[in-house]
């Protein structure tokens, strides 16, 4: 009876589901399996991101995952990976990724439901340490194979004449034909910076990549994809913070830091150039987040539709910022740090995560 | 050739097992099936529902006269209505204070009933017009015009409690529902067997829930076992 129910119905049923519970669902029986694979549901917008976290030192082959529908952490295996990797970027369903063990900048995609991997090609000019950044080009509704570019700012390659100088050339990748281009020259002073001051993330916002630096003092550099061209943002309190991420949020870039010993607060960028205070983090929330302690130190940020997150180590938990009304509200939740999975104590390490939609269909990009 | 605006038509429907269902036009036409067969003017005599058991067309027809009625109790005309009568209510109550007739007429002057007049009459409510009985009538009035959330909530109710059945029952209204192209049915439907399958917690939950036995080879188990260990 219901193993034979059309496809058509039973596709719709399936893009009700949740990750989880789909997973269940497409392994009932071979009908639904098929169906599950023919028709990839197209992950209608109620559906929720997952956070995936991995060790920053990476020790063993697995990332764990928080399930934001039943609260709890999943461990998915990474044994399918030919090398340890970083995460760099979430690109919808997919996650962008760099392998570690090469100082070579690589870059690869990554879905660690399907268990699929493929490394992007090789830069035209190789180099170690630049700047990445993500662009994707159909926002919206996530699906399995996205459009998406990928630039790659400074770094260091090798002088003609031996050792290393700084690249100031920028590169981008495009998905759809596979390939990097180079699309120009950057300031020399700007390439040391996204060099030596930078971590891999960038946000995109309006046109424009923005990029944290972090030498003495915290700012933000931004380049203007449509006219080639870079600026340099201040940042509130930039020598004072002891972390600072830039988040996307409501169309906004969205700044996240805190100091030694205080609240950790969100500004916004508005008109103008200028930081507005948003909102900051509540006290109890950031005390139990930090354990006691006063300092802020190794907190990272991450952020998709409708959420920002902190977050340090794999038990320290998480404070999340959620949207609960459309643009209108937004409140703060706990969520529980990964201590157990299956009985098996899992390591207090320390970790980077990026958001990304589970999807259970394999995509043709990283076939 | 019946003409569209014919509710007092009343149509044959016939189930599966030959029990013959007597529906109004209105009602019946929430079916895409079946009013392809009305505007095709092939609705004479019988319509014969060969996959519908009558079990399952009793049911499909209270899902479809408890839309027809839920549309008809909600529609802008009943609140112009209620509107006039305020309106009168409040003139009649005797309001020789220059100012309220004023107000009265300003807000006599708006002629739609949405967001608009509630601030109206908020505004005309706190213009210092402390007979108590009129800020009742306002109170009223605004009580009256909020009812529309709470009518949704209750159909969206009634429709859970609808869709609140066994499981063979579940997948009679499913497909009636499909085969008779009512949408608003066949979505609710779909999402509490979504709802179901949310509740089981694993695969042999979901085979047990469904009555559905696995065929596949025991190696395409092993495979697909290792495809959703994270689950736990």
């Amino acid at each position: 009876m219901w193993s034979t129910l059309p496809f058509d119905i039973l596709a719709k049923v399936f893009s009700f589901l949740s990750p989880d519970s789909l997973a269940c669902a497409r392994s009932a029986c071979r009908q639904w399996h098929t169906c599950a694979r023919t028709y990839p549901s197209t992950l209608p917008q109620h559906h929720q991101s997952w956070f995936l976290a991995l060790p920053t030192r990476n020790r063993g082959q697995c990332c764990y995952v928080h399930n934001p529908v039943v609260d709890n952490w999943h461990m998915l295996s990474l044994d399918f990976l030919p090398d340890p990797i970083r995460p760099v970027a979430s690109i919808g369903t997919l996650i962008l990724v760099r392998p570690t063990n090469c100082t070579i900048l690589q870059l690869a995609l990554c879905n660690p439901f399907t268990r699929q991997f493929k490394y992007l090609p090789m830069l035209n000019i190789t180099r170690t340490n630049p700047a990445v950044g993500v662009v994707i080009l159909e926002p919206g509704q996530p699906g399995p194979n996205p459009h998406f570019r990928v630039y790659v700012a400074g770094g260091m390659s090798e002088a003609s004449r031996g050792g290393a100088t700084y690249e100031a050339t920028l590169e981008m990748y495009d998905s759809m034909d596979d390939a990097w281009h180079i699309m120009g020259f950057m300031p020399v002073e700007f390439a040391v910076r996204l060099t030596v001051w930078t971590p891999n993330e960038s946000v995109y916002s309006d046109g424009v990549l923005y990029w944290m630096t972090s030498a003495r003092a915290y700012s933000v550099m931004g380049f203007h994809l449509g006219s080639n061209t870079w600026r340099e943002l201040s940042v509130p309190m930039a020598d004072r913070l002891e972390f600072a991420a830039l988040l996307w949020r409501n169309g906004r870039l969205t700044l996240v830091g805190g100091t030694c010993g205080e609240d950790a607060c969100i500004w916004e960028l508005r008109k103008g150039d200028s930081w507005g205070l948003i909102e900051k983090v509540p006290i109890e929330l950031g005390i139990k987040f930090l354990g006691g302690k006063r300092s802020w130190g190794t907190t990272k940020c991450g952020a998709t539709e409708g959420a920002i997150c902190l977050y340090r180590e794999f038990g320290s938990g998480m404070v999340v910022w959620r949207e609960i009304e459309e643009k209108v509200r937004w409140e703060w939740f706990w969520v529980e740090g990964c201590h157990f999975i299956r009985d098996k104590q899992v390591q207090n390490l320390q970790i980077k995560g990026v958001f990304l939609y589970p999807n259970l269909a394999p995509s043709c990009l990283l076939s | 050739m019946s003409s569209s605006n014919n509710s007092g038509k009343v149509l044959k429907l016939k189930s599966k097992d030959n029990q013959i269902f007597e529906v109004e036009e209105s009602v019946a036409i929430q079916s895409e099936l079946i009013k392809n067969v009305v505007e095709a003017g092939c609705d004479i005599g019988v319509i014969p529902l060969l996959t519908v058991h009558s079990k399952t067309l009793r049911n499909v027809i209270e899902w479809c006269q408890k839309h027809v009625d839920y549309v008809e109790e909600n529609d802008s005309g009943s609140n112009e209505e209620e509107i006039k009568n305020w309106e009168s209510e409040i003139c009649e109550e005797g309001n020789n204070n220059g100012s309220d007739d004023e107000e009265t007429k300003n807000w006599e002057s708006e002629e739609n009933n949405n967001g608009s007049d509630e601030e109206e009459a908020k505004n005309w409510e706190s213009e210092g017009n402390n007979d108590g009985s009129n800020k009742e009538e306002v109170e009223n009035w605004e009580w009256e015009e909020n009812n529309d959330g709470s009518d949704e909530e209750e159909l969206e109710n009634w429709e859970s409690k609808f869709v609140d059945v066994d499981k063979d029952s579940l997948y009679a209204l499913l497909l009636a529902a499909d085969y008779l192209s009512i949408d608003s049915l066949l979505e609710r439907v779909i999402k509490q067997v979504a709802d179901v399958i949310k509740q089981c917690r694993s695969v042999e939950e979901v085979r047990q829930t469904f009555g559905i036995k696995s065929d596949f080879t025991p190696e395409e188990e092993e495979e697909i076992r290792e495809e959703i260990s994270w689950i736990d």
